[in-house]
């Protein structure tokens, strides 16, 4: 990965200096010019001459000798204390980071003890024990920094201990110590590389303290002892301590350069990755189709022409083209389009909340008929928050998480409006009643970490609409909620709209929304406006391509495979009184059950759909036929007749291995570090390697035919490929093993709606050729349909209903599956509308009807 | 949160009592200072009747028991070379190094986080200026910027005294000046240190989503930088900041050398090389009980910023 032209001249000149420096101070007998302890009476002192070039020391020794003999004994020493502390401490670095669990704890409470020690101090408590000495003084110090070292370690293992390519390879079939090292290792090296030099220098500076003090070697020529020589005869001799001195200095200088060229070596993103969401393109957009006109001095807010640029490392990248949008009074426009089309960008442009490394190049932005493109950061900040509010993705991470809810909610009206604590408490504890929320007050005590993300995503709104806006700018408000919470966020919109004639500008990948909320859509794509109009025309009539393309691909009307008839058949996987709970961490707390009793029998070449909420237990029960989880003790899991419970670790790995996975997060399940023909390949080597290497390499080939993708793919890595390429590649391993069944966890809801449809067709594609089942787990009740020949819901960690596909969907019978069912976006304005009242009259009775 | 306290500081006796231990041991196994207390000439009888005068003989856990129980008191015992009591030499030498090393923290801690955070909300030419500064601050050792001090300030231009110590009661002025130099030679690398975290914990805050929510709600700059992000920083800042304070307590050791104040330094380092075992026992257990409060007081005042960790 390092090649010589990626290291730079800095590298080169300390890597030079240093290699000098050692080799001078292996070869210090051949050339000093005197032996460092000669002395010489009558030159003490003495200034630099021919015969001592840097001059003499108080007992007359020559300086430049006793310099080149004490670089072999700090450099020696130092590299002892280096080696200790980085062996020490990766070692139990991996041991902490990969077993976890008790010895985790005992040795990270190790690592704290020892940090919390002063070093000097147990140094000279270690010096009056055992005397003074270089190596001894220097192996304590190694063992008093090696936590430092343990922890980055430790937090790295642990870090890639969880990234879903982990488990992939546990999926895989390999073993654990191949995983360690393969996997683990590999992220682990680079740390090292990075820390050792700065571990050295370190250990440098303690050590010239420690001789110094002259705890160090006893007599013998070390830079501290120079110093502490030049420290002592200050007044008759200042430029004493500027040789030693600057040893230390440079040396330690040279070596953290070293440290820092490697770690910018290692961490430079390679040129061939592009994930950046920018548009390289620099075409003009085609002239957009528009069916609307909006007068841009009655919108409350107009984007004219917008352009924006990003810097990049490589030049400029162009992110917007001559965007236009609108949006008037009491109206709400949804702006869609696939990941890249310039969706959050617009919105970002529109607040003036771009990147640092944005620019508006073009266009003007309007706000009630004033332009604001270049207001000054003042004046933007008196509409921030009082004028336009904004909503954005992801709610959880969009709170302070320091600040208490009702903190964050006080603050913009007490700083735009002037509130007093008091008035400003009052309005908070309303607002947070209007979006919905229960029991405001206790909302409003808690601190972030506390609340749901659907009460997050409902105290955002709070905040953003605290000041009454005229605008609320929503950026994918609804896309990390679950369903019936989603629905119920979008009713406090739309009341907002209704109450208070705001405008709303909402930014969605979802046509389900659009069709549930907005007046207007503007359709982006590849950072241009391409289609614009009312909603109820866009859904009936789609102008362009494009837009015919987006609505066709979430629109999966078509019914899915009917139930095949299993009479008689064993099934292939067979579930009975499934138990799973996490135990959590700390004494004394009870586990936490995720799965109970759960039972479901999957049969070959049967899809069956698993859906249900977040928190539901979809994703654990996958993992427990997967055997990334360990199911309580009565559990039984058969795979083929055979059972996975109860059998030791290898067998359980061999057992699995016609179960194969197919997880949510298209790049973090492969290993950033390896080639994808590497990645593939790696599953046939798990059985012992038998496979040569021209086999694999054309297996490997067959493979990515099978899903369609390049040969010539083999070659590169995970952030070199598309959302739906890398998708493809989880597939491929998935197919490496010749698997009866694959557990696809979410497998297409990273993707955008065109790629989640060939990737739906190459699943179904697959299981026509291979007959292999799947289990998938979906809260895409789309996708469902058309992939799943069953559907299991669940709820609460039980499966409360299994049937058909299509009569789940037609005639649910449980509660849960209706108000899943109810709470799902169609995207079409007319049959959502329906389904939004049968929801809410549902919702009606419920709270109407009798008590139980 | 009382349970939470309690355990704290249960901990915190363990160690205190797993250091001096261990202290004691490995000093009571390995050192052999008695020839040197009675002298060269002893005969073997003298040596075994110093022996016996210091306890040596009874088992090592009984003596430790009788120290610790002693130590609890107040009473470290007497030095084996001076006959001093140690409490009375920790006593007048103490005072020196906590001021020199309080005043260095506090001084690194002021500028590095004041560093940091223009360095981080700036950027530009700050921030590169920072990141060369603390690279250089970083590998410079303290002893050597401190001998260069001496000779600027104190040899050439006669602005600050060259060595001593004024304690404050005597003159505050006086106890200000001695301090000056030591503590700019103590300081220069915790702030790169504190500079350092503290810039790339606010450049990570500012890159997080609720930063840009917090923009958008057209909050003013002043109150985003010092309630927001300072809010967010203070807890691993704080940590930085007490495990400078536990380095800068060892770096002490070698300025006081350096400016020949009274100071721990000049005790343990001539009682370390004699394996005088009461006073350098004392001083271990005077600097673990510090650190090992220092360490409580950061712990506690995290757990205390930080919500998630408060509940627990």
């Amino acid at each position: 990965m390092i090649t010589v032209r990626t290291l730079r001249p800095t590298l080169l000149v300390s890597a030079g200096f240093l290699l000098v420096l050692a080799l001078a101070a292996v070869a210090a007998p051949l050339l000093a010019p005197h032996p460092p302890d000669a002395v010489d009476i009558d030159h003490v002192l003495a200034g630099p001459s021919f015969h001592y070039p840097l001059g003499t020391d108080s007992s007359g020794r020559d300086v430049l000798s006793r310099l080149l003999y004490g670089a072999r004994l700090s450099l020696f020493g130092a590299l002892i204390a280096a080696v200790v502390a980085v062996v020490l401490g990766v070692v139990s670095g991996l041991v902490s980071g990969y077993l976890g669990g008790r010895v985790d704890s005992a040795l990270t409470w190790l690592a704290t003890f020892v940090m919390s020690l002063p070093t000097i101090i147990v140094v000279l408590a270690f010096v009056a024990a055992v005397g003074p000495g270089m190596v001894s003084t220097m192996l304590l110090l190694g063992v008093l920094v090696s936590p430092m070292m343990f922890r980055l370690i430790r937090s790295s293992v642990k870090q890639v201990r969880n990234e879903p390519y982990i488990d992939a390879a546990r999926v895989a079939g390999l073993s654990e110590t191949r995983i360690l090292r393969r996997h683990v290792l590999a992220v682990v090296l680079p740390v090292v590389l990075v820390q050792t030099p700065i571990f050295f220098g370190a250990s440098l500076l303690v050590q010239a303290a420690i001789d110094f003090l002259g705890l160090g070697e006893p007599n013998a020529a070390s830079w501290g002892a120079m110093l502490n020589d030049a420290s002592g005869h200050i007044y008759q001799a200042p430029w004493l301590s500027v040789w030693p001195g600057l040893a230390v200095t440079v040396t330690v200088l040279a070596v953290s350069f070293i440290g820092n060229s490697l770690r910018d070596t290692l961490d430079a993103p390679s040129a061939m990755a592009s994930t950046s969401p920018g548009v390289r393109d620099r075409r003009r957009a085609a002239r957009p189709v528009v069916t609307t006109a909006v007068d841009p001095r009655t919108a409350v807010l107009a984007l004219s022409g917008l352009s924006v640029v990003h810097r990049t490392a490589t030049g400029e990248s162009s992110v917007l083209r001559d965007v236009s949008v609108a949006v008037r009074r009491g109206e709400v426009v949804g702006i869609i389009g696939e990941s890249g089309s310039g969706k959050t960008q617009t919105v970002l442009a529109a607040l003036r909340l771009l990147a640092d490394s944005g620019r508006i190049t073009q266009g003007t932005i309007t706000f009630c008929g004033r332009d604001i493109t270049g207001l000054s950061e003042r004046d933007m900040n008196a509409l921030r928050g009082r004028r336009i509010g904004y909503v954005s993705q992801d709610p959880m991470s969009n709170l302070d998480p320091t600040f208490r809810i009702g903190s964050q909610l006080c603050e913009p009206m007490r700083v735009h409006l002037g509130l007093s604590r008091r008035q400003a408490r009052a309005r908070a504890l309303d607002l947070l009643q209007r979006v919905g929320i229960p029991r405001p007050y206790r909302v409003y005590r808690s601190f972030p970490h506390e609340i749901s993300g659907g009460m997050a995503q409902r105290v955002l709104i709070a905040a953003a609409i605290a000041c009454e806006p005229d605008l609320l700018i929503a950026d994918e408000p609804t896309t990390a909620l679950d369903a019936s919470v989603q629905a119920e966020v979008l009713d406090v919109l739309r009341s907002l709209r209704q109450e208070k004639a705001m405008a709303v500008l909402l930014a969605t990948h979802d046509l389900g929304v659009v069709a549930d909320i907005c007046d207007r859509v503007v359709v982006m794509k590849d950072g241009g406006v391409v289609e614009e109009g009312p909603s109820a025309d866009f859904f009936a009539r789609p102008r362009t391509p494009y837009a015919q393309a987006l609505l066709a691909a979430c629109k999966r009307d078509e019914p899915g495979p009917p139930a095949l008839s299993t009479d008689g058949f064993p099934s292939l996987l067979k579930v009975r009184d499934l138990d799973v709970a996490y135990v959590r961490p700390g004494f004394g707390r009870p586990a936490f059950k995720v799965l109970r009793e759960v039972s479901l029998d999957l049969w070959p070449g049967e899809t069956l759909g698993l859906i249900g909420e977040s928190g539901s237990g979809k994703t654990t029960l996958g993992r427990a036929v997967l055997g990334l989880v360990n199911p309580d003790a009565a559990a039984d899991i058969r795979f083929a007749g055979q059972t996975l419970t109860r059998l030791s670790r290898a067998d359980r790995r061999w057992a699995g291995r016609p179960i194969q996975a197919v997880f949510q997060d298209p790049l973090g399940s492969l290993n950033p570090a390896m080639t994808i023909e590497s990645i593939l390949v790696e599953p046939l080597l798990a059985d012992g390697g038998t496979l040569d290497p021209a086999t694999a390499r054309r297996r490997v080939r067959e493979l990515l035919d099978r899903v369609h993708l390049p040969a010539d793919i083999g070659q590169r890595r995970a952030r070199e490929l598309s959302g739906g390429q890398r998708q493809r590649v989880s597939i491929a391993r998935a197919l490496v093993l010749g698997p009866k069944l694959i557990v696809c966890d979410e497998p297409v809801s990273a993707l955008d709606a065109t790629t989640q449809a060939q990737v739906i067709d190459l699943l179904k594609e697959i299981q026509r050729d291979t007959g292999v089942a799947y289990l998938l787990i979906s809260h895409d009740l789309g996708v469902v349909r058309t992939l799943c020949h069953r559907v299991a819901v669940m709820a609460g960690g039980r499966i409360v209903e299994t049937g058909d596909t299509e009569t789940v969907i037609k005639a649910p019978s449980h509660r849960h599956t209706r108000q899943l069912l109810l709470s799902s976006l169609v995207p079409d304005p007319r049959e959502q509308a329906a389904r939004r009242t049968a929801r809410l009259q549902a919702a009606e009775a419920v709270r109407t009807g009798p008590s139980r | 949160m009382l349970v939470y306290l309690a355990r704290r500081v249960g901990v915190a006796f363990v160690v205190l009592i797993a250091v001096t231990f261990l202290t004691f041991v490995m000093l009571h196994l390995l050192a052999d200072p008695v020839r040197e207390i009675v002298g060269r000439s002893a005969t073997p009888d003298q040596v075994a009747a110093k022996r016996a005068e210091l306890g040596l003989n009874d088992p090592i856990v009984s003596r430790y028991g009788s120290w610790l129980a002693d130590a609890s008191r107040g009473n470290l015992g007497t030095s084996w070379f001076t006959g001093i009591p140690v409490t009375e030499t920790i006593g007048s030498a103490l005072p020196v190094t906590v001021s020199v090393a309080l005043l260095a923290t506090a001084t690194s801690a002021a500028l590095g986080v004041l560093a940091g955070m223009a360095a981080a909300f700036r950027r530009g030419w700050i921030d590169k200026a920072l990141q060369t500064a603390t690279g250089v601050a970083f590998s410079v050792p303290a002893l050597w910027v401190a001998l260069l001090l001496v000779i600027v300030f104190a040899i050439r231009l006669h602005w600050l005294p060259a060595t001593g110590y004024t304690p404050f009661a005597q003159s505050p002025l006086g106890w200000a000046r001695s301090l000056v130099l030591p503590v700019i030679a103590l300081s220069l690398s915790p702030v790169a240190a504190i500079a350092n975290q503290t810039r790339s914990d606010v450049a990570t805050i500012m890159q997080q989503d609720f930063f840009r929510t917090l923009r958008s709600r057209g909050l003013p700059r002043r109150r985003l930088l010092f309630r927001h992000l300072l809010r967010n920083a203070a807890p691993k800042t704080l940590t930085i900041v007490g495990l400078q304070f536990i380095a800068l307590f060892g770096g002490t050791l070698v300025v006081e050398e350096i400016f020949a104040m009274p100071g721990l330094g000049i005790v343990t380092g001539s009682s370390a090389l004699r394996a005088d075992v009461p006073v350098v026992l004392g001083v271990v257990l005077v600097s673990t009980l510090l650190v090992v409060a220092v360490n409580l007081f950061v712990d506690l005042a995290v757990g205390w910023l930080d919500p998630k960790e408060r509940q627990h």
